[in-house]
């Protein structure tokens, strides 16, 4: 236990240069390390926190974008929705409208197609009718009876009006005029005369060339055809003038 | 415990203890270089625990001062490593501790001494740094001087006669135990070496931490007084 003053002073000089080259080759390089570290540690921190604090931002971003994407979708539906009401109501009213007029349409068609056939059941009606009256008539009908029809022609012709009687005349008076006188029976030759005699009255001395033609497709009566002026009177224009008066309503 | 001189320089006698301390002093610095010549921003093993080292020192230094002044972190550590270093010395067959030479830890101890006083007044100025010495009345200058005195004596004697009796131990065990018998005594001596390092580190920071810290601290008392 000696307290030797050259180690004494050797020491501590000894312990001085070891401070300085741990300071040196230890302290230093390894402190310069670990704050190089942290440094690089807090950078890489700071950069994650700015990266979150970005990856924050744009997520608050795109939340807010995606409401409004919500709220502009939700605009362009009810938008869309009330577009497609509107149309479907307009749709619907065209559709109830055409099938209104095709409605309309098809009950006059039917209408039409009713009153045809009953137009036609008519005609058929009365062309029965007129056939069945004719073939009744042809069988009740004979000489006697274009007599009679003949008398009632000359009376009817003496009793004309002056009017029609001298529209008559003019008829009769016409250069190349003819008269046509067709029964459905041969008439005797007293009627004939009585005939020329009432013609001869209404035509004056000009009294034009007369032909007689049987046709028994008149049934009975006669027709007298003078230029444009016809007198008919027998039963089948009587019939066809019925049947055209039936027909015609 | 055998200190003789060794060699001589200029008529000095270089004794055992220097020539151990230079040896440890090379040791060290090549530890040191070898360790630190590829530092990288990824550290290996090797660089792990020589980073785990440099670190807890700074640590156990900023939690008793938390803003070293420059230079503390070297010397406090080089405490710790180098009394380590020297106390494990002892173990190795052959060698013995240069902590075991009172020369060598009363070097230390004055270094010690010097610190509080450097750090002291670099912190405190020269007037704040001596005022401490007469507060918190100047009646008590002798016991601040008598307490710096014993407590740097303490620091040398302490190191040094844990350190040469536990050698002493450990020789005598051997000498009557036989071989394996001290084994319990090495690892003892183990954990003496490191418990002795720390204390005596340690302590010294605790003083530097009060020389530097005084004035602040009286500085703080008058202000709660007034």
């Amino acid at each position: 236990m000696e307290l030797d003053g050259t180690t004494f002073v050797l020491e501590i000089i000894n312990f001085l240069i070891l401070v300085w080259i741990l300071n040196r080759l230890l302290y230093k390089p390894v402190m310069q390390v670990i704050e190089r570290r942290r440094a690089a540690v807090a950078a890489t921190l700071e950069e994650a926190r700015q990266r979150e604090a970005q990856a924050e931002a744009q997520k608050a971003q795109y939340e807010g974008r995606m409401t409004e994407w919500d709220k502009e979708r939700e605009t362009a539906r009810a938008h869309l929705d009330a577009e497609l009401a509107e149309l479907r109501q307009q749709r619907m009213s065209a559709l109830e409208q055409a099938v209104e007029a095709e409605r309309e349409r098809q009950a006059v068609v039917q209408q039409r197609l009713q009153d045809e056939h009953a137009r036609a059941v008519e005609e058929q009606a009365i062309a029965q009718g007129g056939e069945f009256a004719a073939r009744l008539l042809q069988r009740l009908g004979g000489p006697a009876l274009d007599q009679r029809i003949a008398e009632l022609v000359i009376e009817d012709l003496a009793a004309l009006s002056d009017e029609r009687r001298a529209a008559l005349s003019g008829e009769l008076g016409a250069k190349d005029a003819e008269i046509v006188i067709t029964s459905a029976h041969a008439l005797p030759a007293a009627l004939r005369e009585r005939l020329d005699r009432t013609l001869a009255q209404l035509g004056g001395a000009q009294l034009p060339p007369r032909r007689y033609e049987v046709d028994d497709g008149l049934i009975g009566g006669l027709r007298i055809a003078m230029g444009a002026w016809a007198l008919k009177a027998s039963v089948a224009d009587e019939l066809a003038y019925f049947q055209s008066g039936i027909a015609g309503g | 415990m055998d200190n003789a001189v060794v060699f001589h320089v200029f008529g000095f006698g270089i004794t055992r203890t220097v020539v151990t301390t230079w040896g440890l002093m090379v040791l060290l610095a090549v530890l040191s270089w070898i360790g630190t010549r590829r530092l990288a921003m990824t550290p290996g093993r090797w660089q792990t625990v020589l980073e785990g080292a440099v670190e807890s020192i700074d640590n156990a230094i900023r939690a008793v001062l938390p803003q070293p002044p420059p230079g503390l972190v070297a010397l406090v550590g080089t405490f710790w490593i180098f009394i380590v270093f020297a106390n494990l010395t002892g173990i190795i067959p052959g060698l013995s501790s240069p902590t075991e030479d009172l020369s060598l830890t009363s070097a230390l101890a004055l270094i010690v001494f010097a610190s509080v006083h450097w750090f002291g007044i670099r912190a405190n100025g020269l007037r704040g740094f001596l005022r401490q010495y007469l507060e918190p009345n100047p009646v008590m200058l002798p016991f601040h001087i008598i307490s710096e005195l014993s407590r740097t004596l303490s620091l040398a004697v302490r190191l040094f006669g844990n350190i040469m009796s536990l050698e002493m131990a450990a020789l005598l065990v051997l000498i009557v135990g036989g071989l394996l018998v001290p084994v319990p005594v090495l690892m003892l001596h183990i954990v003496e070496a490191l418990v002795q390092a720390y204390i005596f580190g340690m302590l010294a920071l605790v003083y530097i931490s009060g020389g530097i810290q005084s004035h602040q601290a009286v500085a703080q008392r008058r202000a709660a007084t007034q």
